[in-house]
């Protein structure tokens, strides 16, 4: 698991970026996971689906969302899915995936994958907030 | 070949594009086959191995199956599973599934060490026969064969867990530890756009590795007239055969991509679809080839370094809309939205990898309809490619004696009849133009002789893949060729050849290319053969999922 993100619940809403890198179409998911024994209101899951975007022909290798108020993440932890496809198959290339969370401009987590990929691969992580007063 | 024999090209071309025209007309004019059913999957294990059998409502018209490491895939088009649950095992095999992709049915199964598995077609029955190498004994036969009514669908396992079956009725116990539970998925993967699944053997058209443009200028390529496709990173070429001028001969070619090798990491698909250079870039191939005569008479040796450059091509994946479209389709699964699929917090290592290669092997299935059905759409998509190569020579086969071998260009632009309906998916049209100077070229009667040639020449090549199933794809080739030696007097021949291309395995195609010659001034019409295996290759085995 990537290591614990430390935010401060009266800091601002920490933002998600997500990259990745060579002829390789990435389908990125987000999900906010509750602990567990609790649901997400109305469902009967831990997990709600809070972005997804997919870097392809186009979309820039590159985006950004927003979690919202830092203080509401107490006790969610945040998992991202990376599935990555050669279009059309082939290969072997390099890719390179990264996911990183910023508060207030700083940065609070970082996490990177690289490898070859020939046939379709899914990469991903997940980290528990540490939400401080 | 006479003159006669020339003026029959033409005609034997237009014969094939009308046959092309009558078929593909006679397959629109059939109704929409009604789906069929699978009622029923068995197996049986045997002294020499297991044999799975599946069983339809109706003729089955259609399947594919290949191997991908140690699991081999069975793919059958249009067809739905009529049994609520079934349960196949085999002491050859373990991990045996069942998935519905859109409108086809996809079996898999894990091999066992030292099985070799094939597939065979008996009406409306496929066997699959898993047969082990060495067979230790000749034990007990075990008969395993489950199939759950129809009437127990209702009571199966919530929508989003996989259906399992209980144990059946087995007999023997030859089976007892392994994992052969097959269940069909509880939620079937949406249809991708504009697959009707007739075609699971047009993967078999995907012809995808490049004629090497160092064998190209070589004169060594199976045809004349180079055909245009996507460079991979990394291909390999073999060859052995004749030679246009009747020398035997054998060589390797390596063929790579600079820009993908050294700066793909700094690319994506967005910019290589909004930027020309770095598309330009990413398609230029540069190789390396050799060739060597094989007899005690030709110990030549030839070198080559072969630059490709894609002008345009518009059966490029990576800019294929339908594909894309596809592929967002095809990933719309639940499936990947819930905790099977998603990393928890309490995942420990070994969790979090198996959910990630679950995952991927969940994407793999899910897209592959979309990546056979993108090679049967796009094989002979319009293109346009240009190549130049320097060559060297050593008449004695030392490498201390190499010396200039002069240089060539040629030019191809294929046309995929894009906008002709009945030949947009199974035929194109190859114009291809060739420079070669100062090749030292042995003498046929005396290879030990060698003299300067040039040469020119303009091809035509009629590339057709027959039917709905490409299977293979047939050429028919003609070429003028305008050469001299020794800066003498201009000599004008015609060749003409029969190709077949055919992909024998994941990524290994075998190319084969029959004809002859006629017209030269010299008497030397010589009749040709050549075959080569091309295929791409991996640069080393992909790290572990951590």
């Amino acid at each position: 698991m990537a290591s614990d993100t430390n935010i401060s619940a009266s800091g601002g809403a920490p933002e998600v970026t997500v990259s990745g890198g060579n002829l390789i179409r990435y389908r990125c998911q987000f999900f906010l996971v509750k602990p567990v024994g609790q649901t997400w209101p109305g469902t009967n899951s831990r997990l709600k689906k809070i972005h997804e975007v997919t870097f392809n022909m186009e979309h820039e290798p590159t985006d950004t969302f927003s979690l919202g108020p830092a203080g509401a993440l107490e006790n969610l932890a945040l998992s991202w899915a990376i599935d990555m496809i050669i279009p059309g198959g082939g290969g072997p290339l390099q890719y390179f995936a990264e996911v990183k969370i910023e508060q207030d401009g700083n940065e609070v987590m970082n996490w990177s994958d690289t490898g070859q990929i020939t046939t379709p691969k899914s990469i991903g992580d997940v980290t528990r907030f540490e939400v401080e007063p | 070949m006479t003159r006669k024999m020339m003026l029959k090209i033409p005609a034997l071309l237009l014969v094939m594009l009308a046959s092309q025209l009558a078929l593909a007309q006679s397959q629109n004019d059939q109704p929409t086959a009604s789906a069929k059913q699978v009622a029923g999957v068995r197996s049986k294990d045997t002294p020499s191995g297991t044999v799975v059998t599946i069983t339809s409502d109706e003729l089955l018209s259609d399947y594919g199956a290949y191997r991908n490491g140690d699991t081999y895939r069975v793919l059958i088009p249009a067809v739905s599973l009529a049994l609520n649950n079934i349960h196949v095992e085999g002491t050859s095999f373990s991990d045996a599934k069942v998935e519905a992709i859109g409108t086809n049915l996809a079996f898999s199964f894990r091999l066992k060490n030292g099985v070799s598995p094939s597939v065979s077609q008996k009406a409306n029955q496929l066997e699959i026969t898993f047969a082990r190498l060495e067979v230790a004994s000749t034990g007990p036969v075990a008969t395993t064969a489950a199939v759950l009514p129809r009437r127990e669908r209702e009571a199966s396992t919530p929508s989003n867990q996989p259906e399992t079956a209980s144990a059946g009725p087995t007999a023997g116990t030859a089976t007892s530890n392994s994992s052969g539970n097959a269940a069909p998925s509880a939620n079937p993967a949406p249809t991708p756009s504009g697959f009707d699944g007739k075609n699971i053997d047009a993967i078999n058209a995907d012809l995808a590795v490049p004629e090497s443009p160092a064998f190209t200028v070589l004169g060594v390529t199976p045809q004349t007239v180079a055909h245009p496709t996507i460079p991979r990173e990394f291909a390999t070429s073999l060859l052995n055969g004749v030679d246009e001028r009747g020398n035997f001969q054998t060589g390797l070619a390596l063929d790579f991509v600079p820009y993908l090798t050294f700066f793909g990491k700094d690319t994506s698909l967005f910019s290589y679809a909004h930027h020309p250079m770095e598309r330009f870039l990413a398609r230029t191939q540069i190789s390396f080839a050799t060739t060597k005569g094989v007899t005690d008479e030709d110990k030549s040796t030839r070198l080559a370094l072969g630059l490709r450059m894609t002008i345009f091509d518009k059966g490029d994946p990576r800019v294929d809309p339908e594909l894309e479209k596809c592929y967002t389709k095809a990933l719309s699964h639940p499936d990947f939205e819930t905790e099977e699929f998603v990393i928890l917090p309490e995942d420990n290592d070994a969790e979090k990898g198996k959910k990630l290669r679950k995952r991927g092997e969940r994407v793999a299935q899910l897209i592959e309809v979309c990546d056979v059905k993108a090679r049967k759409d796009n094989w002979n998509a319009s293109a346009w490619i240009v190549g130049l190569a320097p060559s060297w020579i050593s008449k004695t086969g030392a490498t201390k004696d190499y010396v200039w071998n002069g240089g060539g260009f040629w030019s191809t632009i294929g046309y995929g009849f894009e906008n002709v309906e009945a030949l947009k998916n199974n035929s194109q049209l190859l114009f291809h133009v060739r420079y070669r100077n100062n090749e030292l070229v042995p003498d046929a009667d005396d290879p030990t002789l060698f003299f300067s040639q040039d040469s020119l020449y303009l091809g035509t090549r009629l590339r057709i893949a027959p039917g709905e199933t490409a299977k293979s794809i047939f050429s028919l080739e003609g070429t003028y060729i305008r050469s001299r030696k020794d800066k003498g007097e201009w000599d004008n021949s015609r060749r003409f050849s029969l190709g077949f291309e055919r992909r024998i395995a994941e990524n290994i195609w075998f190319a084969l290319s029959v004809g002859g010659q006629g017209g030269r001034s010299d008497g030397v019409n010589h009749a040709f053969v050549l075959s080569s295996f091309k295929w791409g290759f991996q640069q080393k085995k992909p790290p572990p999922t951590q």
